[in-house]
């Protein structure tokens, strides 16, 4: 099935705070997940989201004392710049139906049906 | 259709159904599949659902609750061949419409024990080997169980298994789906239906385990996306 937006992802990138403070995205618009690696040296996504500023939103998450990105381990995140809260969410809802991600505390919630490439 | 699911646990027994009785066309929702039987015994109905619930009315007075689940089999074998064979007298058993049973319940010796009877062949019990049974669209929930059940769960999880197998066949299957019902017992405690707020949040888990294990599926490409992607 044809895609209704073509956007364009990140590479795969350490979730870091010196990863993301190069980001040149600060106030822009964006969906992005992140993934933990496995015993199998895979990255499997854990979270997704989707923000006005996500470079902030990567950063507050990092800073946080408590939330899954203390329980250790090596963490990637992709992002994909994407203008409009309702495709953002759109979007996010895809991603959160395609990956599972566990600590997505429930379904986004969205009316607009969009199809976007995930990778 | 229907599916029920007997379950034996570590400190009791669980029984289970959906709520669903369709036709072709419509469906409805509301439908009671399990019943207790006596304070430690109960009773699952799968198949022609009016049928079911003439030939429940008819059987209940005349069982005797204790003398064991087996004897209690026994009873209703004999009973439901009878009534059977005055009903359709006209048909085979196997032209006959089709009725299951899930009897679960507790022996003379303490041991919980379930038994699945078809009107099919007569009514002949089937004694359950794995610890669950399932009757009606038995092959997802059948599956998850094999997968999932050990002989050492507690009731209460044992309960939001079946819910688990409930949704999930729901989910596939759209002769299965409505409110689950969910009832449990044990030697020692009577009959007890969960109640309809339990029950949500059993769904809820039963979802959240759903979507636990699939980005297994679909692990990150480290080689795709591009160094500094725009709009």
């Amino acid at each position: 099935m044809a895609n209704d937006i073509t956007l364009e992802w990140s590479k795969l990138t350490p979730l870091t705070t010196e990863e993301v403070n190069k980001l040149n995205h600060n106030g822009i618009e964006g969906v992005y997940r992140i993934s933990k690696k496995e015993i199998d040296g895979k990255f499997y996504v854990i979270f997704v989201g989707s923000a006005i500023n996500f470079k902030n939103e990567l950063l507050t998450l990092l800073a946080g004392e408590t939330g899954f990105l203390k329980q250790g381990g090596e963490f990637s995140f992709r992002y994909a710049p994407v203008k409009g809260e309702d495709k953002r969410k759109a979007i996010e809802k895809q991603m959160y139906k395609q990956y599972a991600p566990q600590y997505n505390a429930k379904e986004p919630v969205s009316s607009l049906d969009i199809k976007v490439n995930l990778n | 259709m229907t599916l029920v699911i007997g379950l034996k646990t570590k400190d009791g027994v669980v029984i289970a159904s959906d709520s669903r009785a369709s036709s072709e066309i419509t469906s409805n929702d509301n439908v009671q599949k399990i019943f207790k039987l006596g304070d430690h015994s109960a009773i699952g109905i799968s198949g022609d659902g009016r049928l079911a619930m003439y030939f429940l009315d008819q059987i209940k007075p005349n069982l005797n609750h204790g003398t064991g689940i087996s004897d209690l089999a026994e009873q209703v074998r004999k009973i439901g061949k009878e009534k059977f064979n005055d009903f359709f007298e006209h048909l085979t058993p196997d032209k006959r419409p089709q009725l299951s049973l899930l009897l679960i319940g507790y022996t003379l010796d303490h041991k919980a024990e379930m038994y699945t009877l078809c009107s099919t062949d007569n009514f002949v019990p089937r004694k359950g080997v794995t610890g669950f049974e399932c009757m009606g669209i038995p092959y997802f929930a059948e599956y998850l169980l094999n997968r999932l059940y050990e002989p050492d769960i507690k009731t209460e999880y044992g309960a939001e298994m079946c819910v688990l197998c409930l949704q999930e066949t729901s989910s596939q299957h759209r002769g299965v789906g409505g409110e689950p019902h969910v009832a449990t017992f044990s030697e020692t405690k009577s009959f007890q239906e969960i109640s309809s707020s339990e029950i949500e949040k059993m769904k809820k888990r039963a979802e959240q385990f759903q979507i636990n294990q699939k980005n297994r599926f679909y692990p990150e490409d480290p080689n795709s996306g591009v160094l500094s992607p725009t709009i």
